[in-house]
């Protein structure tokens, strides 16, 4: 069954798409996700933003919060998140495999 | 430091403050790590707020419901309604005796667009009282169950403005008693800032007014039923708005073919330019809430689509 992709993961650089990526490798509160993504994408996501896609990742079941004493709180990927991140890789992969190939066709190094 | 951070939390709706306050002021700590917060920094993160607001109250949010897009789609239509209140007040002021000041053989136009837009003014303020009606009992099980707390500032600034408002209009309306119609129209210049000093105060309470009902709106449990009929009294609110703003258009572009002597207070026949600064800002005030009205619409509009 292919599950349709949640309108929050549409474009590769959107914010809830770059935090379940960082979240994919294990949780992470909102400061090592900062740091995370600015790593991996070069994108630096101000406070602000990086709550307001934890709210919506969060309300769409995408992520949950786990349990900690401390005022900073991690955030983990659920099962939903992970399907959903696969699909909009895959999709990602397929779109690249298509633009590779046309490269080829125009005589571009792919 | 985090006293000063907590004051930027207050851009925030209330419920996301206690779900996400105290993580959130945690990373804003992080990212300052002492340091005094900048002013774009700041901004950024009221704008960020203003824009929790948004979702919290279906205005914004690809992934809203339904439901959640027909409450933020007809609060936009209540803040828009609430601007048309805005300029057809300001309208109704400028065309004060526009009758007199035209030809007999070309007024019928005029009257007839002046007439319309005070039809349709009426009939929105209406359907905005019936919505209004219709979620009183919604508003007393909101308030039974304690919800006085939530909505108290923003009713208690609107009350003390309406207050301070109803005595300034009381002065004026004395103070006018003593004066001349001359005096009264631009004759006595304190008299012209005391009239737009009330003028400003009439707006804000009516943009207190609306921010208390949406308050109240957010704090309220709307059955889909009632979201249902208040979202249909907001497409009729929306088409009273659009009725009225292209009668006032075509009102001003009436009295400036016939009588453009009228915008400048001079005598019938005069020469004069039909161009009326107070009727731009007017018609642009209009446009500006036809065009919050529309978006209204179409968030409502997005939720059938959506589903």
């Amino acid at each position: 069954m292919v599950t349709p992709t949640p309108p929050l993961l549409r474009r590769p650089n959107d914010p809830p798409l770059l935090l379940l990526t960082s979240l994919a490798s294990g949780p992470k509160h909102g400061y090592a996700l900062l740091k995370d993504v600015q790593g991996f994408a070069g994108v630096t996501l101000s406070p602000g933003t990086l709550y307001g896609a934890l709210t919506r990742l969060e309300e769409q079941g995408l992520i949950e919060p786990v349990a900690s004493d401390e005022r900073r709180r991690p955030y983990r990927i659920t099962a939903s998140g992970v399907a959903a991140l696969r699909e909009v890789t895959n999709e990602m992969r397929r779109l690249s495999k298509v633009s590779a190939a046309r490269l080829r066709l125009v005589g571009g190094a792919a | 430091m985090t006293s000063r951070l907590e004051r930027l939390l207050r851009w925030y709706p209330r419920a996301w403050r206690e779900r996400y306050g105290e993580e959130f002021l945690a990373l804003l700590d992080d990212e300052l790590a002492g340091a005094r917060a900048p002013l774009t920094f700041r901004v950024k993160v009221a704008l960020s707020g203003l824009r929790e607001h948004g979702y919290a109250s279906g205005v914004v949010g690809a992934s809203a419901s339904v439901e959640a897009r027909r409450r933020g789609g007809s609060l936009l239509v209540l803040v828009a309604w609430a601007g048309m209140v805005v300029g057809g007040a300001a309208l109704a002021k400028s065309a004060e005796h526009f009758a007199t000041a035209m030809p007999v053989s070309s007024r019928a136009g005029a009257q007839l667009a002046y007439d319309v837009v005070v039809a349709a003014g009426v009939v929105g303020t209406l359907l905005v009282g019936l919505g209004a009606l219709l979620a009183v009992p919604t508003v007393v099980r909101m308030l039974r169950r304690g919800g006085w707390s939530r909505v108290r500032p923003a009713v208690s600034r609107a009350l003390a403005a309406s207050a301070l408002g109803a005595l300034a209009m009381t002065g004026l309306g004395l103070w006018a008693h003593r004066l001349s119609a001359l005096q009264r129209n631009g004759g006595d210049a304190l008299y012209g800032v005391a009239f737009l000093a009330v003028a400003a105060l009439a707006v804000l309470t009516i943009a207190l007014w609306t921010s208390a009902a949406v308050t109240t709106v957010g704090a309220m449990d709307i059955s889909p039923t009632l979201l249902r009929a208040e979202s249909a009294l907001a497409g009729a609110v929306s088409a009273a708005a659009a009725l009225l703003t292209v009668s006032a258009l075509v009102w001003w572009i009436e009295v400036a073919r016939y009588a453009p002597w009228f915008f400048q207070g001079a005598a019938p026949g005069t020469a004069a330019t039909p161009w009326s600064t107070p009727m731009a800002l007017t018609m642009a005030v209009m446009l500006a809430s036809l065009a919050v009205a529309v978006g209204g619409v179409i968030r409502i509009a997005s939720g059938r689509l959506a589903r």
